[in-house]
């Protein structure tokens, strides 16, 4: 600014009040990803949540050896590449678990204990992108310690395993997909459910664990005491294990893969109907 | 252009009919909603909103419908519910930028639209702080930002003076005149405080059992009546009142009151009561025109509605 | 201090390191009581001092003489309404008042024929026999003030009676409430809302941040404040010659012109409304009408109170 403007008249005192809002604004209709990436920012503001999100990727290195090891030397060790897979698919299932409670306990315990949802649905949102962009939120970040970690140890498979190329990847990779889907369906509307009934996100993420281990444990022991097997399916998460055995090739295709399948819509399902029960006043906003 | 317009709009829960065939018209400016409990305002608010299932065609709201597009109505109004609701965890600027999100503002916008507003209504350094640790009065603030973080053309306002001490109170309608008036919105306030509505509308809509009571400007809800003054004295308010009778008024003293009202007949005007106030030696302190107060306006648009009580 | 109903000396209360209330002293005369003051004063740690609820630290308070502290005969003579609402959801409203009354050491009969009757003073014969749950917030605030009221109480202590109230609600209680002090009960209302508590009374206490700041008569507290002059408002049909003859009187401090009204600022109003009284007698400067600006009690709080840092 020149010297000379000074003096030249051209003060101004700037208006420190409201000012309308003139600029572009996102077509109605895209709220549930907002919704979602805040429900994950929030999280993440924990750091139990990211400790859990860094320490899902150290399996892989492990799992890495295992592969090689099991694919060289399958015949010595009578373990194949499968079982490689089903066991890093069962241990990276404690971290979803993790994932779960911290993405799900408190998405619709603490929005119902604060009136949040006076706040959401007073703009531009719609029930269904509420829901979807919690229910979103849960399955990004399941998908985040599962299929990522999956994808990574499916390339290095195709890559240096026994069996090379795009092929091998892509079964590992559909697999994995469709693994992690069902496992984001169930999980997230069992959570959700979960902390629709909660009266806190503390006592929903306390909850969802006891229910992840019990049903687990119900499953197992109802199988056992009555011998019929199909009812191991019982639990979400020996269901899940029972479909990725068969996914991964470690089993074939059989009708237990049916009744895994639909205990997992099931759970899905009856968790579903209880969010949309206890939410049924907000249903038409 | 009207903001609302409502062509006999009916509400239902169930079988009990909350609005009975409400017709109004919001203009431009700042609008007064007055009933008491159980009337139907905050159905009404609801409907006007696109919460509540509604019939086409019954409704406009800035030139939309609500029964048809809920959230692109949503997009351009503003809501602030007389409730204490607000997203846990989060701090006020955090809070009012993710409502701008959800209005469909960008994130960088929304921030920067978030500041502008918290600056507006006076969250300082607060606006870092969780809004879980906010006193009464800057939650209001908040929600008002909230409010009006999307640059709404309509606001709608539920109580927004409840539980803030008479300082806050003076600045929350202080906020909600100028935004009103001066600033290129309107507003919908729905109070069962008459003074706040008195501060700050110019129009009145009274909602009654469901029904429309009144609908109109605030000075023909509050007429004037000329011939009557409201009075008060230094001392001796007996005095004046026996003084004012003589001299042919009527006069209404109330126990307890410090003032009295008195309808002065034909012939007596403003001099020749300050004088005969002088002549008796009585030093008036207050001479002012009574208008219906908004109380009693407001009760007999009730009372004629047939309001029922909560 | 001899026939206070409600006084305090020396009265203290800390929680911890944090003082609530500090060295509050006070004696109130007046049947019904208005006590003010910003958020976090201590208005709420001070009524439960007074109802025995707290002890306090330091110093004493008395209610109708005696000290409330464990002192079950008089909480028998004492009826308090509280401003949070936690009821038990299921009973019936006239069971919840008997049961109440019980308390109160009357037999059941005796307490059912008392809830009947306090139910009935704030209308709410008609729904005695509904759970509360099923009461709107009005009728739930109506039923706090019963229980209150229904073991005849020579005291009554009330914080925010009248929120939740539509305006006709509100006028009502407060015709109850001057009734009940005309009857010699001593009434205490805590409120924000000031121009409702003018209407029940002209007696306040004044609190901010745990320190009593004035008590009295709203007029004679406004009369002590000397840094703020008078605000004196006058309609004239020749505004702007009588605001060149006020600003000829000595006390006149500040005069203001607003199209046909003018506004001046006295140091003594007292001479100031006699020269008035004489101008408009004399009628040179057609003067309509008068009114106090600052004669209330929101001036006294805007003036007393200092505003908070945020």
């Amino acid at each position: 600014m020149s010297q000379e403007a000074a003096g030249a008249g051209e003060a101004r005192i700037y208006d420190q009040g409201y000012r309308p809002w003139t600029g572009p604004r996102g077509a109605v209709g895209t709220r549930f990803w907002i919704v979602a990436w805040h429900e994950l920012a929030q999280a993440w503001k924990n750091k139990w949540f990211r400790r859990v999100v860094w320490a899902s990727f150290f399996p892989l290195g492990v799992f890495s050896v295992l592969l090689i090891v099991t694919s060289r030397l399958g015949g010595v060790v009578q373990l194949g590449p499968a079982d490689t897979w089903v066991q890093f698919w069962g241990v990276q299932q404690l971290f979803a678990m993790l994932v779960v409670y911290h993405l799900g306990r408190n998405a619709i315990a603490e929005d119902l204990r604060t009136g949040a949802l006076a706040v959401y649905f007073s703009r531009p949102v719609s029930f269904a992108q509420y829901l979807g962009g919690k229910w979103l939120a849960v399955a990004l970040g399941v998908a985040g310690v599962t299929l990522a970690p999956g994808m990574v140890l499916a390339v290095f498979q195709a890559l240096v395993g026994e069996q090379t190329g795009p092929l091998v990847f892509l079964r590992a990779a559909l697999s994995l997909v469709v693994l992690t889907a069902l496992l984001a369906a169930v999980e997230g509307a069992v959570v959700l459910a979960i902390s629709s009934l909660a009266p806190r996100g503390r006592v929903a993420g306390i909850v969802w664990v006891l229910v992840f281990f019990l049903s687990a444990g119900l499953g197992a022991g109802l199988a056992e005491a009555s011998g019929v097997e199909a009812l191991g399916a019982l639990g979400f998460p020996d269901a899940h294990a029972r479909l990725a055995e068969r996914l991964f090739g470690l089993r074939d295709l059989d009708v237990a893969a049916l009744w895994a399948l639909g205990s997992h819509g099931l759970w899905t399902l009856g968790a579903l109907g209880i969010v949309l029960l206890r939410l049924r006043r907000w249903r038409g906003y | 252009m009207n903001l609302v317009e409502c062509q006999q709009l009916e509400q239902a829960y169930g079988a009990l009919t909350v609005l009975h065939g409400v017709s109004l018209v919001v203009e431009p400016g700042c609008t007064g909603l007055l009933g008491p409990n159980g009337a139907g305002k905050s159905t009404l608010v609801r409907s006007l909103l696109g919460q509540l299932p509604l019939q086409p065609g019954r409704v406009r709201v800035l030139g939309l419908d609500p029964a048809r597009e809920p959230l692109a109505v949503r997009q351009r109004v503003g809501y602030m519910p007389e409730s204490d609701v607000y997203l846990p965890g989060m701090s006020g600027l955090d809070l009012v930028a993710y409502c701008g999100q959800l209005s469909g503002l960008g994130r960088v916008d929304a921030v920067g639209r978030a500041h502008e507003v918290l600056h507006y209504v006076g969250l300082g350094e607060a606006r870092y702080r969780e809004v879980d640790g906010y006193s009464t009065g800057m939650r209001q603030r908040a929600k008002l930002a909230a409010a009006l973080v999307h640059g709404p053309e309509l606001l709608l306002l539920d109580e927004p003076t409840t539980g803030l001490d008479p300082g806050g109170r003076d600045a929350m309608l202080e906020l909600v005149d100028d935004v009103s008036h001066r600033r290129g919105l309107s507003a919908l306030l729905s109070s069962h405080i008459l003074q706040d509505i008195e501060r700050t509308c110019d129009r009145v809509v009274v909602l009654a059992g469901g029904r429309v009571a009144f609908s109109g400007p605030r000075a023909e809800f509050q007429r004037r009546e000329a011939r009557r003054v409201r009075l008060r004295v230094k001392a001796d308010r007996e005095r004046l009142a026996e003084v004012l009778r003589a001299a042919g008024c009527q006069v209404e003293a109330r126990p307890g009151a410090a003032d009295l009202e008195a309808e002065l007949p034909e012939g007596l005007g403003a001099e020749e009561l300050w004088r005969l106030a002088r002549a008796h030696g009585l030093q008036l302190r207050r001479v002012e025109p009574a208008s219906a107060s908004l109380e009693m306006a407001y009760q007999q648009a009730v009372g004629a509605a047939r309001g029922g009580g909560a | 201090m001899g026939s206070a109903r409600v006084q305090a000396s020396g009265l203290c209360k800390w929680y911890g390191p944090v003082v609530a209330l500090n060295d509050l002293g006070f004696a109130v005369q007046a049947p019904v009581v208005g006590l003010l003051g910003p958020n976090g004063a201590g208005k709420s740690t001070l009524l439960k001092l007074l109802c025995g609820q707290l002890r306090p630290s330091k110093g004493e308070v008395r209610l109708l003489g005696e000290a409330p502290w464990d002192n079950r005969r008089l909480m028998a003579r004492l009826g308090y309404c509280p401003e949070h609402d936690r009821f038990y959801e299921d009973m019936p409203a006239l069971e919840f008042v008997a049961l109440l009354t019980r308390l109160h050491g009357f037999d059941s009969p005796d307490a059912a024929r008392l809830a009947r009757a306090a139910l009935a003073e704030v209308e709410l014969e008609e729904v005695a026999a509904r759970p509360i749950r099923a009461l709107s917030h009005g009728m739930r605030q109506r039923l706090k003030l019963a229980q209150a009221l229904a073991h005849g109480p020579e005291a009554l202590v009330l914080d925010e009676p009248l929120s939740g109230l539509d305006p006709l609600q509100r006028a009502r209680v407060i015709e109850l409430l001057r009734r009940l002090g005309d009857r010699g009960v001593s009434v205490l209302i805590s409120s924000h809302v000031l121009h409702e508590l003018e209407a029940m009374t002209d007696h306040i206490l004044l609190l901010s941040r745990g320190r009593m700041l004035a008590q009295g008569a709203v007029g004679e507290v406004r009369a002590l404040i000397d840094a703020h002059p008078h605000r004196i408002a006058l309609e004239a049909a020749r505004p702007r010659e009588l605001g060149r003859e006020l600003l000829s009187f000595e006390d006149v401090v500040r005069v203001e012109l607003e199209g046909a009204r003018v506004v001046i600022e006295t140091r003594s109003p007292d001479t100031c409304y006699e020269r008035i009284g004489e101008l408009a007698a004399s009628g040179a400067f057609g003067i309509r009408a008068m009114l106090s600006l600052d004669d209330n009690m929101e001036a006294v709080f805007r003036y007393l109170v200092q505003p908070e840092e945020r």
